[in-house]
């Protein structure tokens, strides 16, 4: 018994600093996003100092057009995840409860899909987009970023129909509901934690996609990965104000991630266990 | 007139493999179209257009028309230097992430499995990482790395020691690269591995006790047995992760100094949109998409093999 909470303490131990230790950079940079510029090079991370709020006010008022950027960002961001919840989900439905002969076929084109490394299309989304006048569009973001986040979408929104019995649907339809309407009055209400995970991770994806949108984007429409790349080029010297720009791109970020961690830890998971 | 009609739409359905009736079926269609349809549009064409363009040389730069050059881009590729250099550094890149990735990762979740209480908090914790754009994270930790007032060598100069030039030394450089990426993603792996290790079943565990089998015996037959497949899985994941690394290093060094940090990646998007040789570009896109799905046909081809078993 003794031994056991010896390792017991130790794996607490491990753990914790451990997350210490991860965290540390986050730490670290909220830290420099609130002090002056003086107390940047004064003062440890450890040591206590007045916090100032300057350096968000003048990321957000000064020269460089955050507010558009963020604004695209979220634009393209919630729409692409509407578009690929809605197309997967009634793909996922069709696939979870359908007995096509081609059914694995479909599932596994989708995740064939899914090893396609977004550099190899970088060539033919330039040229294509070009052609049809929509560079430097939030149009072609929401496109692109719909249809990448498809194979995901329909393989986790699959799962969530899996979970719920058919049966469910028969009943409905013996009680005098069309198809169509089981599917919306039942599968829809009984999968709705799913569509929260699924729209969480469909965000998450767009909100950090950084190569496409570097080709893809002008000054009108940049998205805020790529402004903050290009930001950092330039002023190396104002770390508070890029530590304040770096904490304003994660915070919607992380808010999702602990408002839903739950639906997160289960949506990874769920695939690769079950296969 | 409409029983006709139906007859000639069941045996349409019928000649597709749909052994259901009518209604039923036709619905699942139609919701699976849209979704189909934009895959079919917006990834399968343009690969195929991609593909076609890699065949001719075209530069955006100059006012000339695209010329058909045959395999040509395909031989230049092959017989440059920097392109063997960039396909090294991104198998290096991925063998080093994915090994210490997993080996922390399932030291973690072994210690997690233990189910001490208050260790969700820490669960909670390291899906930080995870949730950062990956641009944001390259850029902290290139702040981080700065040898005179990034965080690292604060804390070596605590102690005493030198930074190192963690940036400009084409010798660490990489692995600069390679520890951001261990710090983004091992804890997904460590929730993977941790969901897998959960549906272990206890009665295995105590066939193992009663048998009087040791603890690394336990941990060798029972646990990695079960678990197989779940670290295919990952290792799999993580392997087509870090074959497409991009933003990283972009960010963080640009596939300097030199072309120590330089990954396929990265060589194909300079090629295309530096120097705009859109048709090289294609041509090394190819490329890069047939090692990619070469390397995840073998994985997986290994995960159905050992499945059976």
């Amino acid at each position: 018994m003794r031994r056991e909470s010896r390792v017991d303490l130790l794996t607490y131990l491990i753990l914790i600093i451990s997350a210490v230790i991860i965290l540390l950079p986050i730490y670290w940079i909220g830290l420099m996003s609130i002090k002056s510029q003086f107390q940047l090079f004064t003062t440890s991370p450890f040591s206590f100092f007045r916090p100032t709020l300057r350096n968000y006010k003048y990321f957000f008022t000064g020269r460089i057009d955050f507010p558009l950027y963020l604004f695209n960002t979220i634009v393209v961001a919630i729409t692409s995840s509407i578009v690929s919840v809605s197309l997967g989900s009634l793909a996922a439905y069709s696939i979870s409860r359908s007995t096509f002969k081609w059914r694995r076929g479909l599932a596994s084109w989708m995740i064939f899909l899914r090893m396609v490394p977004p550099v190899v299309l970088l060539v033919p989304y330039y040229m294509i987009a070009k052609i049809l006048g929509l560079l430097d569009t939030r149009l072609i973001l929401v496109i692109i970023y719909s249809t990448f986040n498809l194979p995901f979408a329909t393989w986790l929104m699959k799962s969530f129909f899996d979970e719920i019995p058919p049966a469910m649907e028969e009943a409905a339809m013996i009680d005098g509901c069309s198809q169509f309407q089981a599917f919306i009055k039942i599968a829809i209400r009984l999968a709705y934690p799913g569509f929260a995970a699924t729209t969480v991770f469909c965000l998450i994806y767009s909100w950090n996609e950084f190569i496409f949108a570097l080709i893809l984007t002008g000054y009108e429409t940049k998205t805020v990965p790529v402004a903050l790349a290009a930001l950092f080029t330039d002023q190396v010297e104002h770390w508070g104000e890029i530590a304040a720009a770096l904490i304003t791109c994660m915070i919607p970020i992380m808010l999702f991630a602990i408002l839903l961690q739950k639906h997160i830890a289960r949506g990874i998971t769920l695939g690769a266990v079950k296969g | 007139m409409w029983v006709h009609k139906r007859k000639i739409a069941k045996k349409m359905l019928n000649r597709l493999g749909i052994k259901n009736m009518g209604h039923k079926s036709a619905i699942y269609l139609f919701f699976l179209a849209p979704a189909v349809l934009a895959l079919l549009i917006v990834m399968i064409y343009p690969l195929f257009f991609g593909f076609r363009i890699s065949f001719f040389e075209w530069n955006l730069t100059k006012r000339l028309p695209p010329e058909f050059i045959g395999f040509q881009n395909y031989t230049n590729i092959l017989q440059d230097p920097t392109f063997f250099i960039a396909v090294k550094n991104t198998v290096l890149f991925m063998g080093g992430v994915v090994s210490i990735q997993f080996l922390i990762g399932f030291g973690f979740a072994l210690l997690f499995d233990r189910n001490l209480r208050g260790t969700n908090i820490v669960k909670m914790a390291i899906l930080l990482p995870m949730m950062i754009t990956p641009v944001v994270a390259g850029l902290i930790w290139t702040l981080m790395y700065d040898p005179d007032f990034g965080f690292i060598a604060y804390c070596l100069n605590l102690i005493n020691l030198r930074s190192p030039m963690w940036l400009s030394n084409p010798n660490i450089a990489l692995i600069s690269a390679m520890i951001i990426n261990i710090w983004q993603w091992t804890p997904l792996v460590t929730l993977i591995l941790l969901a897998g290790l959960k549906a272990i079943p206890q009665e295995a565990y105590e066939v193992a006790e009663i048998s009087g089998a040791s603890r690394i015996q336990t941990l060798r037959y029972v646990t990695l047995g079960y678990v197989r497949p779940v670290i295919l899985v990952v290792i799999l994941l993580r392997v087509m992760d870090t074959l497409r690394v991009f933003d990283i290093i972009y960010v963080l060094t640009g596939g300097g100094p030199g072309l120590s940090t330089e990954v396929v990646s990265l060589f194909t998007y300079r090629e295309a949109f530096g120097f705009f040789k859109v048709g090289k570009g294609a041509a090394l896109s190819t490329l890069l998409l047939i090692i990619t799905m070469g390397i995840g046909l073998v994985l997986i081809g290994f995960m159905y093999r050992k499945a059976e078993v």
